[in-house]
Parts: C-alpha cells; sequence; structure tokens
C-alpha cells in the first residue's frame, strides 16, 4: 500500500480540491473526537432567556435556537452522531456485503441463489421506504439506523465482491492454493479476499456519504435519531419553524450536511485513483 | 425478443413474491400485539382482553400467521390490501388509490426537467469544454450531494416566502384550477429533479465524449457535413443509450425522494401517506405503500431492461 509507486499515485491523484476534501474530513472526524473537551456549552441545554441570538453573538458563535440552545454546540455534537452513525452502517454494510459476495461468488450453486436473491431484494426498495418499514417496527433510535442502513447497502459490496470473484476463482493462484490442499474458507479468506478488498476500500467512503444523506433524511421526517439528541437532519426540521426570521438556523446544518457529503465523495476519489487505478481510468474515458 | 421479455416479467413477479413476502413476515414478526397498539392509540375504554379479542378477530389476527399470509397473498392477487388500522372502514386501496396519481405525477414531472435540462446542459459541457465543462460539473457534483429537502426548503423560503412567485406547498385539484395545480406543481418538481438532472447530465456529459471519439464521427465530418448536423445527427442520437438507462434507473430512486418532497411541500401522495402512516403505526397502511413502491420500482427496471434490450441487441443475453 505504501510502496513508491503507490505514493506516487497517491501522489498524482491529489489537486486542491481533493485535498481541501481531505482537510474537511479530517477536520470533521478531530472536531467530533474532541467535541466533548472544546468547552462548549451542553447541545441539549434550553435557555429561554436566550432564544434565537443571530450568529456571532457573544458565548454563542453559531447564535441559538428556539430553545436558546447553542447551534455550534448542536452542531458538533449533531456531527458525533452523524459520524458514528454513518461509520457503524458502512462497517455493517462492508461486513455483510462482503461475506455474501465472497460465498455467493466462490461457491456457487444454492449458495450464490440464496446470497445474490436476498441482495435482489434488498435493491427492490428505495433505500428511504426500506428503512421506515423497519422504523415502524422497531421505533426510532441510533442502533436500529446502523443496522438497517447497514442492510441497505450491503449490496453494493455483495455485488462488487461477488463480480471480482467470480473474475478470479479460476485463476492459476487459486487453483494452485486448492492443490496444495487448503480448506475453501482458507482459500476464500486468504486468497480471494485480498485480490478483491480495493473496490470494497473505495466504495466505503462513498457509502458514509451515502449513509449520513439518508440518516439525515429520517431524521428530517422525525424518524431518526431520538430528539432531543443532536442530528443536522433534526436541525434542518426544527428550523423551518423559524426560517423566515433566523434562516441561519437551517442554512447551518444544510451547509454542514452538502459539505460533508462532498468532502467524503472526494476522498472517495483519491482512494479511487490511489487504490484502484484501473478503475479510476475506466471511469474517465 | 418476446421471450427475453417474458422472462424478465417472470423474473419480476418473483422478486416481488419475495417483496410481500419480506414485508408481511417483517410486520408480523412485530414486538407488540397491533391490537393493544390500535386500542391505545384510540384511547377507548382502555385494554380489556374483551376488546383486544373482539379486535384481534376483526382484523384477522387471532389466525396462525401462515392463514394471515395466505389471506393476504389471495387479496393481494384482487387488488385487496387489507383495511387501515386508524379507519376501519377504509380499505389500504383507496388510501393508495387517492395519493398515487399525485406522486407519479410529480415523479414524471420531475423526469421531465431531468430530459429537458439535463441532455442539453451534459451535451454543452461535452462540446465546449473548458469554463463552460467546469461551471456544469461543478453544479452537477453540487446537485447530487445536496439532499431534497434541503434544496426543498430554501425553494420555499427564497420563492414562496420572500419573492412570493409560488404557493410555499399543498395541493389544489387539476379539475377545480388547472394553473394554480401546476403553479402548486413546479416548486416540489424542480427541488425533485436536482439530482436527477445532474446524474442525466453527466451520463449525456461522458457519452458524448464516448462518441466523438468514435471513427464514423470523424467518417461523417471528413464527408463535409456541418458540425451541428454530425453533432445531432449522429453523436447525440448515439449517445442516449447509456443516458435512457440512466434516466429509468433514477425514476426508481426520485420514487423514495418523494418521501421528503412531500413532507417539505405538504404534497399529498404516497410518501406523506407513508410517513403519516408510520407514525401513526398504521400496519396495513404501511404494508401497502411499501409493497406498491417496490412494485413500480421493479416495473420500472423491467421496462428499462426491456428498452436497452430493443435499444440494444446485444443486451438481450
Amino acid at each position: 500500500m505504501f510502496s513508491a509507486r503507490s505514493l506516487r499515485r497517491l501522489r498524482k491523484s491529489l489537486n486542491p480540491v481533493r485535498i481541501a476534501g481531505i482537510i474537511v474530513v479530517v477536520a470533521i472526524i478531530v472536531l467530533t473526537l474532541l467535541a466533548p473537551f472544546l468547552g462548549l456549552p451542553d447541545p441539549l441545554a434550553q435557555d429561554i432567556s436566550n432564544q434565537l441570538l443571530p450568529i456571532g453573538s457573544e458565548g454563542h458563535l453559531l447564535g441559538t435556537d428556539r430553545f436558546g440552545r447553542d447551534v455550534l454546540s448542536r452542531l458538533i455534537f449533531g456531527a458525533r452522531v452523524e459520524l458514528v452513525i454513518a461509520m457503524g452502517a458502512t462497517a455493517v454494510a462492508l461486513v455483510l456485503g462482503t461475506f455474501l459476495g465472497l460465498v455467493g461468488g466462490y461457491f456457487g450453486g444454492i449458495v450464490e441463489t440464496l446470497s445474490m436473491r436476498s441482495v435482489d431484494v434488498i435493491l427492490a426498495f428505495p433505500p428511504i421506504v426500506l428503512a421506515l418499514l423497519v422504523v415502524t417496527i422497531y421505533g426510532t433510535g441510533a442502533s436500529t439506523l446502523i443496522v438497517v442502513m447497514g442492510v441497505l447497502f450491503a449490496p453494493r459490496f455483495a455485488r462488487l465482491t461477488y463480480g471480482q470473484v467470480v473474475s478470479i476463482r479460476g485463476m492459476e493462484y487459486v487453483e494452485a492454493a486448492r492443490v496444495f490442499g487448503s480448506g475453501p474458507l482458507r482459500i476464500v479468506g486468504t486468497v480471494v479476499l485480498p485480490n478483491v478488498s480495493a473496490p470494497l476500500i473505495v466504495q466505503a467512503p462513498l457509502t458514509l456519504a451515502t449513509s449520513i444523506l439518508l440518516e439525515s433524511g429520517l431524521s428530517y421526517l422525525g424518524l431518526g435519531v431520538t430528539p432531543p439528541t443532536p442530528s443536522w437532519g433534526l436541525m434542518v426540521a426544527d428550523g423551518q419553524r423559524d426560517i423566515v426570521a433566523h434562516p441561519s438556523l437551517v442554512a447551518v446544518p444544510s451547509l454542514a450536511i452538502v459539505v460533508t457529503i462532498l468532502a467524503f465523495g472526494l476522498v472517495g476519489d483519491v482512494m479511487r485513483d490511489w487504490l484502484d487505478p484501473r478503475r479510476g481510468m475506466a471511469s474517465q474515458l | 425478443m418476446a421471450r427475453f421479455i417474458l422472462k424478465r416479467i417472470g423474473l419480476g413477479i418473483v422478486l416481488l413474491w419475495l417483496v410481500v413476502t419480506v414485508v408481511f413476515l417483517a410486520l408480523h414478526a412485530v414486538p407488540g400485539d397491533p391490537a393493544a397498539i390500535l386500542l391505545t392509540s384510540e384511547g377507548s375504554g382502555g385494554v380489556t382482553p374483551e376488546a383486544l379479542e373482539k379486535v384481534r378477530q376483526q382484523l384477522g389476527l387471532d389466525q396462525p400467521v401462515l392463514v394471515q399470509y395466505r389471506d393476504y397473498l389471495l387479496g393481494l392477487l384482487q387488488g385487496d390490501l387489507g383495511t387501515s388500522f386508524r379507519n376501519t372502514s377504509s380499505t389500504v386501496a383507496s388510501y393508495i388509490g387517492a395519493r398515487l396519481p399525485n406522486t407519479l405525477e410529480l415523479v414524471f414531472a420531475a423526469a421531465l426537467i431531468a430530459v429537458v435540462v439535463g441532455v442539453p446542459l451534459g451535451a454543452l459541457a461535452a462540446r465546449r469544454g473548458g469554463w463552460i465543462d467546469t461551471v456544469i460539473s461543478t453544479l452537477t457534483t453540487l446537485g447530487i450531494s445536496m439532499p431534497v429537502y434541503v434544496i426543498g426548503t430554501f425553494f420555499v423560503l427564497i420563492f414562496a416566502l420572500q419573492l412570493g412567485w409560488f404557493p410555499a406547498g399543498g395541493f389544489t385539484e387539476f379539475s377545480s384550477d388547472p394553473i394554480e395545480h401546476l403553479r402548486k406543481l413546479l416548486l416540489p418538481a424542480v427541488a425533485l429533479s436536482f439530482g436527477i438532472t445532474s446524474v442525466v447530465a453527466r451520463m449525456t456529459r461522458s457519452a458524448v465524449l464516448e462518441t466523438v471519439a468514435q471513427d464514423w464521427v470523424r467518417t461523417a465530418k471528413s464527408q463535409g457535413l456541418p458540425r451541428n448536423t454530425v453533432f445531432s445527427r449522429h453523436v447525440l442520437r448515439n449517445s442516449l443509450n447509456p443516458v435512457v438507462t440512466t434516466l429509468g434507473l433514477e425514476i426508481g430512486s426520485l420514487l423514495g425522494s418523494t418521501v421528503l418532497v412531500e413532507r417539505v411541500f405538504t404534497w399529498p401522495g404516497m410518501g406523506s401517506l407513508l410517513v403519516d402512516s408510520v407514525n401513526a403505526r398504521d400496519y396495513p397502511i404501511v404494508q401497502g405503500v411499501v409493497i406498491v413502491i417496490a412494485a413500480l420500482f421493479i416495473l420500472i427496471n423491467i421496462a428499462v431492461d426491456v428498452l436497452y434490450g430493443v435499444l440494444d441487441p446485444r443486451a438481450r443475453h
């Protein structure tokens, strides 16, 4: 991963916009990790005497909402919630999807039918609709969201892995491992997986961005994280009531969502050109 | 060709059956008793065992799950999606029948905008290149990254609340006032179309760039045909295959986005029906709406596959 050639490719894949994207992603991660130590006001503390303060107010850099809660603090703690859910969902999707794709692609037959048809069923719903169905049953909350979005986004990884595995399972080096007496689990884990992992890693930041998009949408509907937990989608929905007099209450969380999604998309582009150069070139044709 | 279409439809039916089964089983594995939830939400005289038993009987919940499943499937075949929990005198089908046309109208308006705006935009970016390409690429990147409810919210703020050009939301029957109907359709349709227009523009751009590099385009040029003729007759027409496919697939995802757009603009469609029913835990309506949306989704995918098979015979295999 860090050979001289790979580093050269990394350098070539960078441009000012992409570097800005990486900086934003790093900044978001650092901010969310440091959130409790920044001396920010409690994001849940209501303060009736300081409602709807404008941007730049003393002690409230981004103002306060209609309950007198500090917007900056809610934004940063909201990022925390957002990232934890998105990373959790991406991890679930990555593990589940890769597993389905690996076993489906390597073993074929009934295993293939079961794993890839279940992927088809998931893909037969628009994601937000399936998420709403699950929320109806299990209620709202972060852990529900992580599991449901993990399942929803598993097909991306499953199909990527499946396609790759099918194309390499007849290769000589896989055959060689079989001849030397390796069991199927060992072959899948130590020979097949390392050779199909690059596009999966590249897919991860994009899935993270999509998770943030979907989670914020569900929270906007009031069906994502449970209030008063700060979440960007909820902040947009709450801010709508005061949008005419205080458009910043909607603009600030909206901007946070758009910038975060863009930044993760740019990081995905960098990783694609760096780790999976063949695919990068193909898409630029 | 007929065999290809039949096979595709057959697979679609199997997939739909799987979808129905998954949705049915999911809702019947619900922790908690729907009858109890219904009684509590109605607040009518408390939850007595007798009342519970009566509601269970009314809703068929006292039957074994397999019997309920069989009855539900048989009902589906006759267009019967059950009755609402909240309002036991109304069928789910009547709720959906009232909302479906509104959602389809929104989706097709957005798709129309995507074609009318997205294709020329993509073609322009590919032909001119330079700063025009950069501007269009930036715009489409933004269009893809902006959540649809954020776009909608700012549309309401700018075009409805501040400029007062359009109503902030709501719905008027076309038959009672066509102009007002279209005025209320425009903002949600444009907001919904941002994402798909961007995708169509990008797809058109890359398809045109790929086609321009083909030998037969050079041949057409060398025959002395005017540049615009070469472009419209040879390049653009041959670039539209992937665009049509993308458009079809994206129309499916629009169905999901309507959930959010309808909420922003209080548009009475399937999406707002779904959200209301989720909040009210009205399982039969949730079940019905999810199945109908999935069925539409599957139908659109089949149509795209078939269309692609017609446009490009190689894809049939």
